[in-house]
Order: C-alpha cells, then sequence, then structure tokens
C-alpha cells in the first residue's frame, strides 16, 4: 500500500478521468469525483509527511508501513477521509472551512452510495457541487505544486475556471452588494449619532483586540471593525526569559462591524471586501502557566493535581444520603 | 557544472582514483541514498540470465543491450541523480537519452495527453500508479522503465507506443568508459541503458552512487 504523494497524486487522476469519461448529470460522474477527491486530499497531506495518513497504534505498525518500513504480515490502517479533511483545513492555508464543508459534503454522498442501496448522487445534482468541488481540488492541487491542468488535463481545466471565475465574481457581487447597502443605510443615519456609532465600534474592537480579533477598517461605513479566523499553519514559539511567547498564523474568516452593523463570512467574501490580511495571534504566557507548572508551596494546587492524577478511594464509605 | 546537466541531461566530473574520492565527490553535490543491501558505492558487473536475479535487467537481458530506462522508476520518487564510475576501461557504453529529446519529437496531441499517461508500477513490495511526467521538489520530471511499468489508460498507451518509436530513431550519447572517468547523470531529466558487453563479460566494472538533492 502506498501513501507516498504521487502514487496517490496520480490514482486521483485516473479516477478524474474515469469521471469525466462519464455524462455530467450520471450518478458515476459524482461517484468518480468523489473517490479522485479522497485521493487527492491524502495526497495533498503527504506531501507535507506520509506518516500522517497513518492511522495511530500501539506498536507503530502503521507509522513503519508510511515509511515503507512495514511487514508484508502485518496490517496497514490509514486515517478515515474526515480526519483527512480536517488535517487539510489544519496543514492548508488556503483549505478554508467551506472547503471543508463542500469537500465533506460531496464524500457523504459517497458514502451513502457505497455504504446504501440509496442513489446518493441521482439525489445530489451535479451543480449542486461542483464549483465547490472545484475550488477544494484547486487548493489541494496547488498546495502540493499541481495544478488544475496536470490534475484534469488541459480542457477540464478550463471548464473548471470558467466555473471558479464565475463563482468568484458571484461572491465579489454579492459582498459588493452587501458593503454597498450598510455604507447607504449607515450614511442616512444623523452625524451625532454616525460618530457615536463609530466610537462605540472603536472600543468594542479595541477590546476584542486583546481576545485575539483583528482591527480592520470597515469598507462601508470606515469605522474600526474586527476579523476573526481560523488557525492554520504551526506555532511560533519564542521562549524569552520570563516569559513565552506563542504565535500562531490565522486565516481571516469572519467579519463584524459594530457601527454599520455589516458581517462577513468566509475567506472569498473577506477577499472580496479586501480585509483578508493574514495575521498572527500572539499569546504570551508565564512559563508556569505555558508548562502548567506547580510551585512547590502551593500544597493544595499539588494535592488537587494529585487527585486528578489518582482519584481517591471512598474509604469512608459515607455520603449525605 | 548545474547549467551543464540542465542542459545535457548528464555532465563529466572528471577523473576519479578511488570509492573515497567518488564518495567525497558524491556528498559535494548530493545526499548518497544507500543501495537495498547498505553500500554507497554499488558495483555493477554484467551477469548472464542465468546467474542474475531474475527481477533486474540483467535476469531479462543478461549481456545483450539494456533498453533505456530510469533508475529506480519503481520507487513513487525515483532517485535524482546517478553517479557513474569507471574504475577499469570498458568497450560497452552507457548510452544516454535525454528527455529533452523525446518531447521535442511528440505531437501537440501526445503533448497535451503526456501529464495524463498513467501506468501501474509493479515492483516487489507492491503495485501502485505512477505517472510518466510528474512533479516533485518544484521539478517536473519524467519516468519510464519497460519492465516494471505497464500503461493503464488509453493515454499512457499512446505515449508508450510513441517514445519506443522515438527511442529507436534517435541516436543516443554513448558515454565510452576509460579508467577513471565519473559522470553525473540526471535521472529525472534522461533515460539511459547499456549496450549489449561482448567479450568482457568478467572484466567489465562500473561504480554507481545514487544521489538526491541535499
Amino acid at each position: 500500500m502506498s501513501w507516498e504523494r504521487e502514487p496517490l497524486f496520480t490514482k486521483s487522476k485516473l479516477y478524474f478521468d474515469k469521471a469525466y469519461g462519464e455524462e455530467r448529470e450520471s450518478p458515476f460522474f459524482g461517484l468518480y469525483c468523489a473517490l479522485g477527491l479522497e485521493l487527492l486530499a491524502r495526497s495533498a497531506i503527504s506531501f507535507v509527511s506520509p506518516t500522517l495518513l497513518a492511522e495511530p497504534d500501539k506498536d507503530h505498525q502503521n507509522l513503519l508501513h508510511a515509511l515503507n518500513l512495514g511487514s508484508a504480515k502485518s496490517q496497514r490502517k490509514s486515517i478515515g477521509v474526515v480526519q483527512v479533511l480536517s488535517l487539510c483545513q489544519r496543514l492548508i492555508p488556503d483549505f478554508n472551512e467551506s472547503n471543508f464543508k463542500a469537500a465533506k459534503a460531496i464524500i457523504n454522498r459517497r458514502n451513502e452510495e457505497v455504504h446504501s442501496g440509496s442513489a446518493a448522487f441521482e439525489e445530489y445534482p451535479t451543480q449542486q457541487w461542483i464549483a465547490g468541488f472545484y475550488e477544494c481540488c484547486q487548493v489541494l492541487a496547488v498546495f502540493q505544486e499541481e495544478t488544475l491542468e496536470t490534475l484534469f488535463g488541459k480542457d477540464i481545466q478550463g471548464e473548471a475556471q470558467i466555473i471558479l471565475e464565475e463563482l468568484k465574481d458571484e461572491v465579489i457581487g454579492k459582498t459588493k452588494t452587501a458593503i454597498a447597502a450598510h455604507k447607504r443605510v449607515f450614511e442616512g443615519k444623523s452625524k451625532e449619532s454616525q460618530t457615536e456609532l463609530k466610537e462605540n465600534a472603536q472600543k468594542e474592537s479595541d477590546r476584542l483586540a486583546y481576545r485575539g480579533y483583528h482591527r480592520v477598517i470597515c469598507p462601508a461605513c470606515k469605522s474600526t471593525a474586527t476579523v476573526f479566523g481560523e488557525p492554520y499553519g504551526r506555532q511560533i514559539v519564542e521562549n524569552n526569559e520570563d516569559e513565552i511567547i506563542v504565535k500562531q498564523p490565522i486565516l481571516p474568516t469572519k467579519f463584524a462591524c459594530l457601527a454599520c452593523e455589516l458581517k462577513l463570512t468566509g475567506y472569498s467574501s473577506l477577499k472580496a471586501a479586501d480585509v483578508a490580511d493574514h495575521f498572527t495571534r500572539r499569546n504570551n504566557y508565564t512559563p508556569e502557566e505555558y508548562y502548567n507548572l506547580i510551585h512547590p508551596e502551593d500544597e493544595d494546587s499539588i494535592t488537587e493535581r494529585y487527585n486528578e492524577l489518582h482519584p481517591p478511594e471512598d474509604l469512608w464509605g459515607w455520603n449525605n444520603d | 557544472m548545474l547549467e551543464s546537466i540542465e542542459l545535457n541531461g548528464w555532465v563529466e566530473l572528471g577523473k576519479v582514483n578511488s570509492d573515497r574520492e567518488l564518495k567525497y565527490l558524491a556528498k559535494s553535490i548530493g545526499s548518497i541514498e544507500r543501495h537495498p543491501n547498505g553500500e554507497e558505492v554499488y558495483t555493477l558487473r554484467p551477469k548472464s540470465k542465468l546467474t542474475a536475479n531474475r527481477n533486474s535487467f540483467s535476469g531479462h537481458y543478461g549481456l545483450d543491450a539494456f533498453p533505456f530506462h530510469t533508475d529506480t522508476a519503481y520507487k513513487a520518487k525515483p532517485v535524482r541523480f546517478i553517479i557513474l564510475h569507471a574504475p577499469v576501461e570498458s568497450s560497452s557504453p552507457t548510452r544516454i537519452l535525454p528527455f529533452k529529446k523525446i518531447i521535442e519529437q511528440l505531437s501537440t496531441y501526445e503533448l497535451s495527453i503526456l501529464s495524463r499517461a498513467i501506468f501501474i508500477l509493479n515492483n516487489k513490495q507492491s503495485k501502485y500508479y505512477t505517472s510518466f511526467e510528474f512533479r516533485e521538489d518544484g521539478k517536473v520530471g519524467y519516468k519510464y522503465d519497460p519492465i516494471c511499468m505497464k500503461p493503464v489508460n488509453n493515454q499512457a498507451e499512446t505515449i508508450q507506443r510513441k517514445v519506443h518509436q522515438i527511442m529507436s530513431i534517435i541516436e543516443p550519447i554513448d558515454i565510452f568508459w576509460f579508467k577513471g572517468r565519473t559522470v553525473l547523470i540526471d535521472n529525472w531529466a534522461t533515460l539511459h541503458g547499456r549496450a549489449s558487453v561482448i567479450n568482457e563479460s568478467n572484466s567489465r566494472v562500473l561504480k554507481r552512487i545514487y544521489l538526491n538533492q541535499k
């Protein structure tokens, strides 16, 4: 069994070829696309390391197989697809929550198709999922230094590009409309009210900045607003003499302005509104906090921790009943 | 050196006099990938079909010419470079065929299906899928081995047919071995083979080191 990137990527190409040999409305098109998508996600994870695909086991048998050191006699088991998608979300900066949901929905249909008698893809028309599918494929291919062309070939890549452009235009259109609407409503308010709302938004944003939010200028009313997001990539931990600084890169996915009440969700939407700059969340810890240390003289905490690790038996046999 | 290997797919490394010198030179270029038997420098000697391992080129072709192939094509990621060194003179040359020359001969249609040509690879441990054209470490590479790679789809059959046809027409570069000659071959950009071994089945010796990028 190979968990290396190239064979997984090549096999996904083979399944996509099979899919595109079917009618687009055929349930087999959906089924083969779903199978190809899972392989593509696995190859993207393998690009980081094939060992991530190994199901943890106490004897490291699966890990040894991932390193091509396993015994032919021993079983080999890889992690489930939902865990693969969760890892994609964690390790691939551009694989956002909406990609996760889109991929999971397609793969759930695949499960229904192969585990039940229902015609899962008959009930899930291609137009409902194809755009999200192409978005996932693009992100997963680019992450492993491939392209939609190397994945699908030139013709299908052209089709995918058109659908992705339309999707982008749709997101841009919806975002711009929302911004314009909130701007209009905000400008319709009195100057005093506008000033008060702006001041409150500034105070609230300053407060939220201490809780991991990032301050940005609202594209509708120009007040100070905030974005929030999902952690991605590796944490950077700096050990200083009396404090530990943890820096976590964040991919912005949610925007909210208290002044004009504009709310945007999804990285593409935030990008369309020009408030999607990636940022870093910084947390400062004392060494005691970070390493969960207890002062040697703090007997209460020591007892509490000891009892957590070794729950006391009910020696008294006493209760209040 | 890098420019030359980029251009031709191989480069002359000059004369080397011992395994120690060879390893020292190799380590200045990349990181050595050991032979499965643990050796850094592997010694190649011609073998007859009867004495050779069945899963090897000698097992298939004996002392006849070896067809053009990629070394370690059976691996998901073939080794990047091969160093070959002749400790003694040999009249049986190593033949090099840059993939560039094959690609130049492909039609627009064949070029469009090149990345879709999928083969099944049969190695001792398992069978898995692989592509004729692959991307690794930010570089496009090619691999082909007529023994362990079998076409899976129509695109692969078309490419295989055409590649065999081109290989029979193009004049390869022959590396004739004089004592001490050492060359570096880009294993992702060239195919190589061996001319038949005549009258020197016991004397032809080549030393080989597999190298990956540091």
